[in-house]
């Protein structure tokens, strides 16, 4: 009975998991434009990922719009989450900035633009204030982690306040009974408690930004100067605008690697170890 | 706290000036991003017209 029940999921989950990433390893080992017939190359392509510098360029700038988007995400979802708590405002705060995410992407890209854009955007025209994302490099990658968080601070935000909801108010009451501080209580009480949360957005927050290439595609197609050409836009380019598939399904591959280690690393060093300390401590 | 609100308050509008944006631009007149002069401000619905 059990294995009939988990047959639908284990068909998806071989037609659209295994059988894909398979494909991907296949893939990997040919040079192959999808045109034409397929060279088998062996490890070709994963040597040519050591000497790729545009690559490890693009995985400089991952990093830094991972450094800049998720302590930001963290700190913002965080903040809202505690200010909201409970209030009336509540309800209508979580919907208003849940509400980017339901927006297809296409059409927030199109608002951003028409907003932002240094040239005839909306900001421009009024106040004169010509954003210089089009032309720095570094103000195109705060554009692009700007739009990020607009569409995802919602989720963040959710998640943070579902985890409050779920704090005992009695043993925050007996830590003020005891003489604790209103930032003691939240030092020593809420944000231990809240802890298996954060790491849960840390760890999915870095698996998005990974993957993440929508955003830059819409945007700024990696510009200016390559200065937003992220993993995800770089796999993009060299499979779909140089037809380079077995390169492409390459870098793929490192991707996956790059995101288990980071995500591992993350879960290691944010799991809660309080059992251990106080055992030690014993 | 206050810094709280502070911060919610701006993030509130960060995140609500595109969404407003994004449902006026649906009501924008067609030569106002023609003529990529988007302080021609007006109110057609001309572009609903399109999607019958």
């Amino acid at each position: 009975m059990a294995r009939l029940l988990a047959a639908p999921a284990t068909v998806v989950f071989v037609l659209f998991g295994v059988i894909p990433l398979v494909t991907v390893i296949r893939f990997a080992g040919w040079r192959w434009s999808g045109v034409s017939d397929p060279t088998p190359v062996g490890f070709d392509n994963m040597q040519r990922l050591l000497q790729d510098t545009e690559l490890w360029r693009s995985l400089g700038t991952t990093a830094a719009f991972a450094g800049l988007a998720l302590p930001t995400f963290l700190a913002l979802s965080l903040m809202v989450a505690l200010a909201i708590q409970g209030t009336k405002a509540e309800r209508f705060v979580k919907a208003l900035l849940f509400a980017p995410g339901l927006v297809t992407v296409g059409g927030s890209a199109i608002a951003w633009y028409l907003l932002y854009n240094p040239d005839f955007g909306v900001v421009s025209e009024f106040t004169g204030l010509r954003l210089p994302w089009t032309t720095d490099p570094f103000a195109a990658l705060v554009y692009v982690v700007a739009f990020t968080l607009w569409q995802q601070t919602g989720y963040g935000v959710l998640v943070v306040s579902a985890a409050l909801r779920g704090i005992p108010p009695e043993v925050k009451e007996a830590a003020r009974l005891d003489g604790a501080t209103e930032g003691g209580v939240f030092r020593y009480i809420t944000l231990p408690l809240l802890r298996p949360t954060l790491t849960f957005l840390t760890i999915i927050g870095t698996v998005l930004t990974l993957q993440s290439y929508t955003a830059v595609f819409l945007l700024t197609g990696g510009g200016p100067f390559g200065s937003t050409r992220v993993l995800g836009y770089y796999l993009y380019e060299t499979a779909f605008e140089r037809f380079e598939l077995g390169y492409g399904a390459a870098i793929t591959l490192f991707v996956l690697a790059v995101t288990l280690v980071v995500a591992l690393a993350q879960a290691w060093v944010l799991a809660d170890r309080g059992v251990g300390r106080t055992r030690r401590a014993a | 706290m206050i810094i709280l609100r502070i911060v919610t308050v701006l993030v509130s509008i960060f995140v609500a000036v595109p969404l407003l944006w994004l449902l006026y631009a649906a009501f924008l007149p067609a030569e106002a991003l023609l003529m990529a002069d988007l302080t021609m401000l007006g109110f057609t619905l001309e572009n609903f017209r399109e999607l019958w």
